[in-house]
C-alpha cells in the first residue's frame, strides 16, 4: 500500500493512557492507496496486525460499500471502495449480517447489479475500522500514520474537546503547533495524513 | 416452598392465594402470561377496561443462580396494539417474585373508588394500601420516597405519569439493583396498571428461596452455560460498548432509519456511536458495565454520565438512541440522554415515543434535529398531559392519525425499531407477523441450527426465509419463557454446550427430563396460543402486514423496498 497523497502531515504525541480514545477517530474511515481489483483479503492482511487467523476469527462483520461480504477473494475495485471492519455483533441483524451466517438468507441483496467500473492500476480505498477492531489494531496503524478526511475529524475533535487535552505535543512541517493552529490547518485540507503516538 | 398464584381483585380490593393449576406448571415468564392471559381475558375487552387482566411472572429459572435469569415478564391485552402482549425487563424483581413463591401475580377488576394504590407481595400474600402522597409523581420520586419508607431490600415495579394518565405508550419500570430503572417497555402495559389505579408494587420475599430438585446437577449445568456466555465474542462487544455498538453497523449497512424512515443512514451516527459513546462514558467516570439484574455475567448496561460527572442515565440502548438520534436527526448523545431519563422517569417507552416524535417532526410540530426541543416537549407537554403531549404519548401511530401523515412506521400500530426492513428483510418479516406488533425482540436468533429448527426450506428462497423467521419466533418464545435475557443466544447458537446446559438447568432445577425438542414445542405452543388471542380478537392475516410505504418507497442508499406479498407472509403460520 503506498503513500501517494500530497497533504499536510501532522504527529501528534498524546498522553498513554489516552491514546485508546484516539482510535475511534477509525470509525470514519481512513484512505488507503491499493492495487484495483486486488482480494480483500490480500488487502486486509498488507495491514499491521491483520493475520489470517485475525481476518479469520476476530473480524466476524464485513461491509464493502455498505453490503455484507462472506467472501475473503472479493476484489476490490470501482471508485474509491468503502470496507468497514466489525467484530461478532448482537441482534438478529447482527447475525444477519455475519459473515458466512446461517441467517445471511435474511439480507436483502444490496450488490449493485450495474458493472463497477474495472479500472486498472491504483486505487484509493476507505477503511472504517468499528470497535474492538479499531482498539486492536487501531495504534498500529496509527503510530504508521493514516490518512483521514478533515470533515470528520473536525467533528471529532468539536465534539471530543476533552481529546485536545490530551495531546501533549502537535508538530506540524517540523514545528510544534498548538491545537488551535491544529483545528485551522484542519479546516483549511480535505484531507491530512495523521501520527499519533 | 411451593410455588402458588397471587390474585388481587381491584373491584373489590380482595386478594388470595390459589394453587397452580396443572396446565400452567410448565410455564414460566412470557409462556405462563400470554397462558394466563389467554385463559382468562376475554379477546375482545377494552385493554383499559376491568375485563383485562394485568399478569406478572418470573422466569423458569428465575430467582436460582442461574447467569442471566432475571427478567420478569408481564402480559395482558396491550392498549397499545389491542393484541395479547408480554413486555420483559431485568431488575431486581423477577428475582425477588420467584423467592417470594410467587409463579404470577394477576391483577383483576378495576376499583371502583377514585383512589389511587400500592400493592406489597411477600410469601404472605398481597396487600393493597391507598396511595396519595405519589400520585403525580415520576419514577425517580417513587423510588426515592420508597427508599425512606420502606426498611430492608425491597423490589419495586411503578408507573410515571404516563401511566397514570393510561397513554398508550406507558410502560412499567423495574428498580435495578443500583435503583436505576429498566423498563417494560413495549404495548402501553403501564396504561393498564393505571387504569387499574395501582401507581407502585413492591416485593419482599422475606427469606424465601427457590427450591432447586437437583443442586449439584444445576451447579455443573451453570457452570458451563455461564462459561459459554462470557467466552462468546458477542458478549464482549456488549460488555464493552453495550448494545449500541450497533449504531455504526447498521448505518454502514443503509438500515439505519433516519428523518421518519425516508433514509437508511444517518449523517451523525458517529457522534451517538456505541464507540462514541463508549469513550464518553469513561471520560465522564461512568460505568461501561452494568448489570440490570444480579447475575447477569454479560452486562450490557451501562452508566452515562453528563458532562458534570453526574449520572443521566443508566441502560442507554441502542434502539433508543437510535431512535431518539437517526429517526429524529439529533446527533447530540447528551441530549438522547437527557431525554431517555425523562421517559424513564415519565414511564413511557422511548422507542414508541421516539418514532411518535419523528413522524411529529414531519407534521411540523417541531424541526428534525431540535433535541433540547424534545427534551421540552417530553417534560412540558408530555409529563403535564397537554393536547400534543397525550397525541404523542400514544404513539406514532396516534400521531399520524391526528396529522394526517403517511409515513407512519408502525405494525398493529406498534412502532417499527431501529432496523429497516427494506434494507434487512429478514426482520421485516418478523414485524409483520408477530403477536405483538413490529418487535425486534421477537425473532431473535436463538439455536437455530442446534434446536434443529434451522428449517427444511432453501432459506434463499422466500418460503426458506419465512420459514426461518418463523422458527426464530419460535425460539425467542421458548427462552422468554426462562427468564433468560436475550443475549444467551449468540452463546446458544456458536457453542455446542450452551443450549444443552441451558436444558439441564431447568431438568435440574424441576427434576425434569426436557430436551431440545421440548424446547421447540413450547416456543411453538406460546406462538399459536397468543395468535389465538389475536384472532378471537378480531385480527385477520390483513394485520401481518407492513405499512405501505415500504413497498413503493425505496430506502436510500441501496433504493431497496420490502418485496414479500402478502400471501408469501401468510405462509408463517403453516405449522
Ligand atoms: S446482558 Fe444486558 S439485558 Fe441481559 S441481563 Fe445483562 S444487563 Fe440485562
Amino acid at each position: 500500500m503506498e503513500d501517494q497523497h500530497p497533504a499536510p502531515h501532522f504527529q501528534l504525541t498524546v498522553a498513554s493512557d489516552a491514546l485508546i480514545l484516539f482510535t475511534t477517530v477509525l470509525q470514519s474511515g481512513i484512505e488507503l492507496k491499493s492495487r484495483a481489483g486486488i482480494p480483500m483479503g490480500r488487502f486486509l492482511n498488507e495491514l499491521p496486525g491483520f493475520t489470517a487467523d485475525y481476518i479469520g476469527d476476530v473480524v466476524q462483520t464485513i461491509f464493502l460499500n455498505g453490503t455484507a461480504i462472506d467472501d475473503l477473494t472479493t476484489p476490490l475495485e470501482g471508485h474509491n471502495p468503502i470496507l468497514a471492519l466489525s467484530a461478532a455483533m448482537p441482534g438478529l441483524a447482527g447475525a444477519i449480517f455475519r459473515k458466512n451466517s446461517f441467517h445471511s438468507a435474511l439480507r436483502t441483496d444490496t450488490k449493485k447489479t450495474d458493472s463497477v467500473d474495472k479500472q486498472q492500476g491504483n486505487l484509493t480505498v476507505t477503511l472504517k475500522l468499528f470497535n474492538s477492531i479499531a482498539q486492536e489494531r487501531g495504534l498500529e496503524l496509527l503510530k504508521k500514520g493514516v490518512w483521514i478526511k478533515t470533515k470528520p475529524a473536525l467533528v471529532f475533535f468539536s465534539k471530543r474537546e476533552s481529546l485536545l487535552q490530551k495531546i501533549n505535543t502537535i508538530e506540524f512541517e517540523k514545528k510544534t503547533i498548538d491545537t488551535a493552529t491544529f483545528l485551522s490547518l484542519l479546516s483549511q485540507s480535505e484531507k491530512i495524513n495523521i501520527r499519533i503516538a | 416452598m411451593a410455588d402458588k398464584i397471587f390474585r388481587v381483585n381491584m373491584a373489590d380490593l380482595t386478594t388470595s392465594i390459589e394453587d397452580i393449576p396443572a396446565d400452567w406448571a410448565g410455564h414460566g415468564g412470557r409462556g405462563l402470561t400470554s397462558t394466563i392471559v389467554s385463559a382468562e381475558v376475554e379477546p375482545t375487552c377494552h385493554p383499559l377496561g376491568q375485563n383485562n387482566k394485568l399478569v406478572f411472572a418470573p422466569g423458569l429459572l428465575s430467582g436460582t443462580a442461574a447467569a442471566n435469569s432475571g427478567r420478569l415478564s408481564i402480559g395482558a391485552k396491550s392498549p397499545l396494539t389491542g393484541t395479547i402482549k408480554e413486555s420483559n425487563s431485568g431488575g431486581t424483581a423477577a428475582q425477588l417474585f420467584a423467592k417470594a413463591g410467587c409463579k404470577a401475580l394477576i391483577v383483576e377488576g378495576l376499583p371502583k373508588a377514585d383512589n389511587w394504590y400500592s400493592l406489597a407481595l411477600t410469601p404472605d400474600g398481597v396487600t393493597i394500601t391507598e396511595e396519595k402522597e405519589l400520585i403525580g409523581q415520576g419514577n425517580f420520586a417513587v423510588v426515592q420516597a420508597l427508599e425512606n419508607r420502606i426498611e430492608g431490600k425491597h423490589g419495586l415495579l411503578s408507573i410515571g405519569q404516563a401511566g397514570e394518565m393510561r397513554l398508550a405508550s406507558a410502560n412499567i419500570s423495574i428498580k435495578d439493583p443500583d435503583g436505576s430503572l429498566r423498563s417494560c417497555g413495549r404495548g402501553g402495559l403501564g396504561a393498564v396498571m393505571g387504569a387499574k389505579k395501582i401507581k407502585f408494587i413492591t416485593v419482599d420475599p422475606k427469606d424465601g428461596k427457590v427450591a432447586i430438585a437437583k443442586p449439584d446437577a444445576f451447579k455443573d449445568a451453570n457452570r458451563i452455560f455461564a462459561k459459554a456466555l462470557v467466552d462468546h465474542p458477542v458478549s464482549q462487544a456488549l460488555g464493552q460498548y453495550g448494545t449500541n455498538v450497533l449504531t455504526n453497523i447498521i448505518n454502514e449497512s443503509g438500515g439505519f432509519p433516519t428523518q421518519n424512515f425516508t433514509k437508511g443512514q444517518f449523517e451523525g451516527h458517529e457522534s451517538i456511536s456505541g464507540e462514541t459513546m463508549h469513550d464518553t462514558i469513561k471520560e465522564r467516570g461512568g460505568k461501561v458495565k452494568h448489570g440490570c439484574h444480579q447475575g447477569c455475567v454479560i452486562q450490557c448496561s451501562q452508566i452515562y454520565n453528563d458532562a458534570d460527572g453526574k449520572k443521566l442515565t443508566a441502560g442507554f440502548e441502542y434502539e433508543s438512541i437510535w431512535a431518539m438520534g437517526a429517526d429524529c436527526c439529533v446527533d447530540n448523545l447528551d441530549h438522547i440522554a437527557e431525554a431517555d431519563r425523562i421517559m424513564d422517569d415519565i414511564g413511557i417507552d422511548t422507542i414508541e415515543t421516539s418514532v411518535a416524535m419523528g413522524v411529529a417532526m414531519e407534521a411540523g410540530v417541531l424541526p428534525f434535529g431540535d433535541g433540547a426541543g424534545i427534551c421540552k416537549l417530553l417534560t412540558e407537554d408530555i409529563t403535564k398531559g397537554t393536547g400534543i403531549g397525550r397525541i404523542i404519548g400514544n404513539g406514532a401511530g396516534s400521531v399520524g392519525r391526528a396529522f394526517g401523515i403517511t409515513r407512519v412506521p408502525v405494525v398493529k400500530n406498534q412502532a417499527i425499531p431501529a432496523y429497516d426492513p427494506r434494507a434487512i428483510k429478514g426482520i421485516g418479516i418478523t414485524y409483520a407477523t408477530s403477536t405483538q406488533g413490529a418487535d425486534h425482540t421477537m425473532g431473535y436468533t436463538i439455536a437455530t441450527n442446534i434446536l434443529n429448527v434451522g428449517g427444511k426450506v432453501d432459506p434463499l428462497t422466500k418460503e426458506g426465509q419465512v420459514e426461518l423467521s418463523r422458527n426464530l419466533q419460535i425460539a425467542t418464545a421458548a427462552i422468554d419463557s426462562t427468564g433468560m435475557c436475550l443475549f444467551i443466544a449468540f452463546a446458544a447458537l456458536d457453542d455446542e454446550k450452551c443450549l444443552p446446559a441451558l436444558v439441564d438447568l431447568l431438568n435440574a432445577r424441576f427434576d425434569l427430563s426436557l430436551t431440545g425438542d421440548d424446547v421447540v414445542s413450547l416456543g411453538q405452543h406460546i406462538l399459536k396460543t397468543e395468535r389465538a388471542f389475536n384472532t378471537a380478537a378480531g385480527f385477520t392475516s390483513a394485520d401481518d402486514r407492513l405499512p405501505e410505504f415500504f413497498y413503493n418507497e425505496p430506502l436510500p442508499p441501496h433504493n431497496v423496498v420490502f418485496d414479500f406479498s402478502g400471501e408469501e407472509i401468510d405462509t408463517f403460520w403453516d405449522f
